[in-house]
């Protein structure tokens, strides 16, 4: 059964983020990819991904508008994991983050 | 009404001390996961794992103190605060989960299980207790997750012990209960960590 969310908190959006860029592997995701995914608008997924960035979670490449890819470093990496692990404690106890 | 040797008084003393540092344990990780997602729940929940263990060692300390001053005063002091304890540690369970005589010198070779168990804040802590109970089965139910099946039964097998210590003869099983109760959430904490 899948529980509706009505709110998500920005450490979510942001793990949304880097689990849709980390779907894509080792090439990396392009930000239409993440802004789908994630189900952000385009002015949140660049803000975030600014955030992102900036905190050396994920790694930009390429050049240009449409070029632009992003991958997780293993700081980003080491960051999904521990999300992966607060969420599942959280959720035994039915809280959500 | 039940009499505890001093071996089966150490076992209490054991039970308990192991279930609190369980208690400890699910307190650091609520508050590590507080830290790193913010969410004000897991600080509550991290607020109400550290009272109740708290209260466990308070009642270890009590209870030792007791044995060998023989002091009851301080006993039954330990013994309320450790009630009390409880209470506010489920209370802040059913928050953060909502979707919790003088001398007697015989006394240190049996103990009467009424000085270690207050009928009414027992009572109290079932109602409450009910409440987290019932919460976390519905999270079970709407999650499936094995975590939260782990958080159920450790919430159902801590209501079970509160029930088995207001029962006549009820006392070392409650205790043992309240010792599965923890380790059921030890489990879950040992599996969440290997995610």
């Amino acid at each position: 059964m899948s529980r509706r969310r009505a709110y998500r908190s920005k450490m979510r959006i942001l793990a949304d983020m880097m689990r849709a860029i980390q779907s894509e592997g080792e090439e990396g995701a392009g930000p239409t990819k993440i802004l789908y995914q994630a189900n952000l608008s385009h002015d949140r997924l660049t803000q975030y991904l600014e955030e992102l960035v900036e905190k050396e979670l994920v790694l930009e490449s390429g050049d240009g508008e449409s070029g632009r890819v992003y991958s997780l470093t293993e700081k980003g990496r080491e960051f999904l994991r521990e999300f992966v692990k607060m969420e599942k404690f959280s959720e035994a106890f039915g809280i959500e983050i | 009404m039940q009499a505890l040797s001093p071996s089966q008084i150490a076992f209490v003393l054991i039970l308990e001390a192991v279930s609190g540092t369980i208690a400890l344990l699910v307190s650091h990780y609520s508050n590590k996961a507080y830290r790193f997602t913010q969410q004000k729940k897991l600080a509550d929940l991290s607020t109400g794992f550290l009272v109740l263990s708290a209260g466990m060692y308070g009642r270890v300390i009590g209870i030792i103190y007791t044995v060998i001053f023989l002091d009851l005063e301080v006993l039954g002091i330990s013994i309320i605060a450790t009630g009390f304890m409880r209470i506010m540690a489920y209370i802040l369970f059913v928050i953060s989960t909502r979707h919790t005589v003088k001398s007697v010198p015989e006394m240190v070779l049996f103990m009467q299980v009424p000085l270690l168990v207050d009928f009414n804040l027992e009572l109290i802590a079932i109602v409450i207790l009910i409440i987290v109970v019932l919460q976390s089965l519905m999270n079970y139910a709407s999650t499936r997750s094995r975590y939260g099946l782990y958080v159920f039964i450790g919430f159902l097998l801590l209501l079970l012990s509160h029930f088995a210590a207001v029962m006549n003869n009820g006392y070392l099983i409650s205790q043992v209960l309240q010792l599965l109760a923890f380790l059921a959430l030890l489990v879950m904490l040992y599996k969440v960590g290997r995610e």
